[in-house]
């Protein structure tokens, strides 16, 4: 497996879409930052940084979509079944992949945020162990959002995988806003909400730690634990052209 | 005799449609074993059963001893290469980039066997040209390459002179010719180019429908495809008398023409003809070529 994920982590620095992500989470927090800088409403850099994680699941998706229908769009699945590779470590590299240059991304908005936003809003009253309770509940977060990426790359096999997941983390983003809403009574809302990781994006801020954090991550295993399996299982029956 | 590949009752099914039924062939070692097949007999299923890219709906198969159903058979496709049906490169890649690929893939260190192997297969010059912008014969010539990256023992090519010119069809049949000559390499080729085929196999296996009708050596095929004369006369009574006294082997073919199988004195036929007033018009000597000897094997099961 080790040689299925090299493979991957190299052919995914090389492309195009990667560039344009690595670009895109530079650019967004600076350019939010630098224009907030003159708002005087804006006293802390909060809505950039952690707040700001909810869209990157929609953004990144497009990068993994893309990377995952590429090999069954040039066949070059072919290339790595034919030597010998099991399907399990097949599809368990491209997840490893996926997870790391989620994590990179992640990352790299973070350091851009924090870097430029508290010099230059340099807000006092944030609290570093909010934040830091924060951040580390993203973790369990962006591995299920990693396992769905994958689930529906591998299981659609095409472009069309793409399109599915910009749609299904537009969705969830949407159940994040409806759940946050005061005016939205609805419970089972805020229910669905809590198992979709996208959403739980959607609810941090600086100002608190998250609401239930151990049952979030517990329902964020379960979906990493289903959609795995459930990807695992329907690959390895797949008819492969 | 030692078999590199060998396939037992092999069948797959897609829904109600029948791709492979009870399909059991072997392929020598050391061999160039041509399957032969019309387009949709089978011939890319059973490839890409052999290679893992779907599995098979019953049977068995086995690759270098190893049988499907144990985890030996991952270690017997670390010695395959092989081209299933096209080209499965990087398009956004160079030549020397899909071939390291492959070599990540393998877990081989970078070596000069990239370009040796790029040379090999003709690519040697084409330096940072994405493989996007190759011809088809180019991408053909890739994946060869591609598939002979880890040095393999078996090879097996899913019609490999598709697109190629016929330049490049040689080039590639000296090529199989020299892997399998030098290297001992065993070579599985489905194609339906018959004439192309008649000139690198060792084995044959015909297969259509799914089922393999006839699996042959190439000295079995050659005794088969019948040697006959030709002949064009004035009188085609008095010639199939002669051959009905002589117990001859022959097929009347028209008004005037018969083709002979037997082995017959063609100075003593000449002469019993003249003898009764029948002229010779023509005679020549013709083979039976592969591709009349499948039509006739396909047409053969068709009717029964």
């Amino acid at each position: 497996m080790s040689k299925l994920l090299y493979d991957n982590l190299v052919r995914m620095s090389r492309s195009f879409m990667l560039k344009m992500c690595l670009l895109f989470f530079i650019a967004v927090p600076a350019i939010h930052i630098i224009l907030s800088k003159n708002n005087p409403r804006v006293t802390e850099y909060g809505s950039i940084n952690i707040e700001g994680l909810f869209f990157i699941p929609m953004v990144f998706s497009v990068l993994a979509g893309t990377f995952l229908a590429h090999d069954y769009l040039q066949n070059t699945i072919r290339n790595k079944l034919i030597v010998g590779h099991t399907r399990t470590n097949i599809y368990i590299s491209n997840l490893l992949c996926i997870s790391a240059y989620l994590f990179i991304m992640v990352i790299l908005y973070e350091a851009v945020a924090m870097g430029i936003g508290i010099p230059v809003i340099n807000d006092k009253s944030l609290d570093g162990d909010i934040i830091t309770k924060n951040m580390l509940f993203v973790i369990p977060m962006l591995i299920s959002i990693s396992s769905i990426t994958v689930f529906l790359g591998m299981t659609l096999k095409s472009n069309a995988g793409t399109m599915a997941l910009f749609m299904f983390f537009y969705a969830s983003m949407a159940f994040g806003i409806f759940a946050i809403d005061p005016e939205m009574s609805y419970d089972w809302i805020k229910e669905v909400a809590k198992w979709l990781p996208s959403a739980q994006l959607m609810m941090l801020n600086n100002a608190q730690v998250v609401d239930e954090p151990v049952l979030k991550i517990v329902y964020a295993a379960i979906v990493t634990a289903a959609t795995t399996g459930g990807g695992l299982v329907l690959f390895k029956k797949a008819d492969l052209k | 005799m030692e078999y590199v590949m060998k396939t037992q009752s092999l069948s797959k099914r897609y829904k109600k449609f029948t791709a492979l039924d009870n399909l059991s062939m072997n392929v020598p070692k050391g061999s160039i074993y041509g399957f032969v097949g019309k387009n949709g007999a089978g011939k890319t299923t059973l490839i890409r059963i052999i290679t893992g890219l779907q599995p098979q709906s019953e049977g068995e198969f086995e690759v270098f001893g190893a049988k499907d159903s144990t985890k030996d058979i991952y270690q017997s496709r670390r010695r395959m290469g092989a081209i299933v049906e096209t080209p499965s490169i990087h398009l956004d890649c160079t030549a020397e980039e899909n071939m390291l690929s492959m070599y990540r893939i393998m877990g081989i260190p970078k070596d000069n066997r990239v370009n040796e192997i790029l040379t090999l297969v003709g690519l040697g010059d084409v330096g940072k040209k994405k493989a996007k912008n190759f011809s088809l014969g180019m991408k053909q010539r890739l994946a060869i390459a591609m598939a002979l990256c880890n040095d393999p023992d078996f090879l097996i090519l899913d019609e490999p002179i598709n697109g190629l010119d016929p330049q490049g069809i040689v080039e590639i049949r000296e090529l199989i010719l020299k892997l399998n000559h030098e290297k001992h390499i065993t070579v599985l080729i489905s194609s339906h180019i018959l004439d192309e085929l008649s000139r690198l196999a060792t084995h044959y296996g015909f297969i259509d429908r799914g089922r393999l009708i006839r699996e042959m050596s190439a000295e079995e095929l050659e005794a088969e495809c019948k040697k006959c004369l030709c002949l064009t006369v004035s009188d085609i009574g008095a010639l199939t008398a002669y051959l009905e006294e002589m117990s001859a082997d022959y097929k009347v073919t028209g008004d005037n023409s018969a083709n002979i199988y037997s082995d017959i004195r063609i100075n003593a036929l000449i002469t019993a003809l003249d003898k009764k007033g029948c002229e010779v018009l023509h005679i020549s000597e013709k083979e039976e070529s592969l591709e009349s000897f499948f039509i006739n094997l396909i047409g053969g099961e068709g009717n029964e």
